[in-house]
């Protein structure tokens, strides 16, 4: 069944591919092989056919309305509307294209990307590819990828849960940043842009009626969390921890230690931080930071 | 999709396909179009089935098949591949996107323009922006490297030895970790294969030595590492997940036995993971661990 559905498809793009006028659809009930029945479930079965094959992006153009034959429309699919629109491409073009598309081998978005590259690949003959030396383990975003891809398009609202509180969001961008992926949204009940990990998105993304206007000039790179944001002082022995050292500016010394003041984006991370390399350093401040890395340090100790 | 849609599409984008890449062997078409053998066959009879209205075998497509290589003879109408969806042009876009900063000059200004043709096929503005690492001339010069195939020397930061060093190696390639841009490269001095953080890595400067100067490659087989990881430190696991030799779980996490690292690297980590991983095996390191807590206990 699937195969007789799939061969009258065929047949019927590559017959209203191969017309220079326009194809009436009696025409097409008598040319194409596949349409059979009455004529009530031909007609049914064509206007299937139209939308199955418009849903794979072929565009069919309807015209030729002539009035002796009571306005039926006629059908074609024109040569420009079907065929690879980037034109004719170079050697190291298809190679960058290719090497494009087979960077999202694993991930959700892996499927559109791999008929991309089977289109590229039936534009010329075989290429040498352009080998990208990168080998990206980046996060793979789940299903929700493409509901938010969607709203964004559609400039529609979504609901979601997020840390384990349900929000309203107008979702303005998605953003790929250091392995991770992110939305950028207004949030409804603090009327403010935020920023939202997908993979802390629990239990889906809901699209709901309402529009929104996608705001075409919002500056990401403000929304995303600035470095700089925790000033630790610690007190690094000479010579030692030169990691921290890298991360921070000397502005004196103190007998055996020089005072460094370092900057971290949270003050998790300065805990964490500090923890894997800063052996021998002592906080000087912020004094709640080095109460707790002191907790933590005990808790190791008993283990 | 259905399943005769998706024979549809894999069907308009087989022949032109084959059109181009004729006499390709069964096998390589199969895994090219992600199917099954038996699954190609079948499509393939679907299409020599078909052709244009007439259907007298000079209008059906011309496909030979029958001896484990494949060649389209007559493709009709279908000799071009279809048109990149929207969808397919944001993969495409994305996927430039994220490769620019990894490419020579040269090739980042084709992918440039690649990018602005494919712009002027979308409509609005892009769903998904990339953020490009940091120390693009870093990266730019040690992609320069792998591609001729040279030494390069640098400034590393190395958090082990907690040290600032000068190092030689061969680079092998780039690897984007979930939180680290990572080179890994062949070090001259050792001949061993390391990971190096990019955001620690400073000072390039390209050497006229070559791939295959080498090396001695280190043997030694690793010492393997018995661990409890808890819920809070499940972030250890994705992210060191090729070292990881088992896993087996508990009710309060995972015991997970991983070699092949460096134990100055993971009593750091143990560390900074602040009481979410405990040492189970070797003794030795459980007591490491401990003594070295109670030494900063007395420091702070």
């Amino acid at each position: 069944m699937a195969d007789k559905k799939a061969s009258r498809l065929i047949n019927l793009t590559m017959a209203l591919l191969a017309t220079k006028r326009y194809l009436k659809k009696s025409e097409i009930f008598r040319l194409v092989e596949g349409y059979e029945g009455s004529a009530e479930s031909m007609d049914r079965m064509f206007e299937r056919d139209k939308n199955e094959l418009r849903g794979l992006g072929i565009e069919i153009s309807v015209g030729d309305l002539d009035p002796l034959f009571e306005d039926e429309p006629g059908y074609k699919i024109l040569q420009s509307d079907y065929a690879f629109q980037l034109g004719v491409l170079n050697q190291r073009e298809l190679a960058l294209l290719a090497s494009a598309a087979k960077i999202w081998n694993d991930a959700v978005i892996g499927k559109d990307a791999q008929s991309s590259l089977r289109k590229i690949e039936g534009v010329s003959e075989f290429f040498d590819e352009y080998d990208v030396p990168l080998n990206l383990e980046y996060e793979i975003p789940g299903s929700e990828l493409q509901n938010l891809e969607m709203a964004i398009k559609k400039s529609q609202k979504i609901e979601l849960t997020y840390n384990g509180k349900t929000r309203q969001i107008e979702p303005h961008r998605l953003v790929i940043w250091r392995g991770f992926w992110y939305l950028i949204g207004r949030e409804k009940d603090s009327n403010e842009f935020k920023i939202f990990k997908l993979s802390r998105i629990s239990g889906g993304v809901t699209l709901l009626e309402e529009k929104f206007s996608i705001d075409p000039n919002i500056e990401i790179s403000k929304l995303l969390p600035s470095e700089d944001n925790y000033e630790v002082v610690l007190k690094i022995p000479i010579g030692l921890a030169q990691v921290l050292r890298s991360k921070g500016e000397s502005f004196g010394s103190f007998g055996e230690y020089d005072l460094y003041k370092i900057h971290f984006p949270t003050k998790d991370s300065a805990i964490g931080q500090i923890l894997k390399y800063g052996a021998n350093c002592q906080v000087d401040s912020p004094l709640d930071l080095r109460n707790e890395i002191v907790d933590i340090l005990k808790v190791l100790s008993n283990d | 999709m259905t399943d005769a849609i998706e024979k549809v599409a894999r069907a308009l984008d087989l022949v032109p396909f084959l059109v181009k890449n004729q006499g390709i062997s069964f096998k390589e078409l199969a895994s090219r179009f992600g199917i099954a053998e038996k699954e190609l066959l079948e499509e393939l009879n679907i299409i020599f089935c078909c052709g244009l209205p007439g259907y007298t075998p000079l209008e059906l497509i011309d496909l030979s098949f029958d001896d484990g290589f494949v060649s389209v003879i007559n493709p009709q109408v279908l000799d071009v591949p279809r048109k990149l969806s929207v969808t397919e042009l944001l993969r495409l876009h994305l996927g430039l996107e994220v490769l620019r900063p990894y490419l020579s000059p040269e090739m980042s200004l084709e992918a440039e323009k690649l990018e602005e043709k494919i712009v002027g096929h979308l409509s609005g503005i892009p769903v998904v922006e990339v953020i490009p690492p940091k120390q693009s001339n870093e990266i730019k010069l040690i992609n320069q490297a792998i591609r001729e195939e040279r030494h390069f020397s640098f400034s590393y930061v190395s958090a082990n030895s907690d040290s600032k060093s000068t190092r030689e190696v061969m680079p092998v390639f780039f690897r984007q970790s979930t939180n680290h841009l990572i080179l890994e490269a062949r070090e001259i001095d050792t001949g061993i294969i390391k990971s190096f953080r990019i955001d620690r890595i400073s000072d390039v400067v390209l050497i006229d030595r070559m791939k295959g100067d080498l090396i001695q490659v280190n043997n030694e087989p690793s010492t393997s590492y018995t661990l409890h990881v808890d819920t809070r430190g499940y972030k250890f696991l994705s992210e060191n997940q090729r070292f990881i030799l088992e896993t087996s779980e508990t009710e309060t996490g995972k015991v997970i036995i991983l070699s092949g690292i460096s134990e100055n690297w993971l009593v750091a980590e143990i560390f900074a993971y602040r009481g979410s991983i405990k040492v189970l095996a070797p003794d030795y390191l459980k007591e490491a661990v401990k003594t070295e807590a109670l030494k900063r206990l007395q420091q702070v």
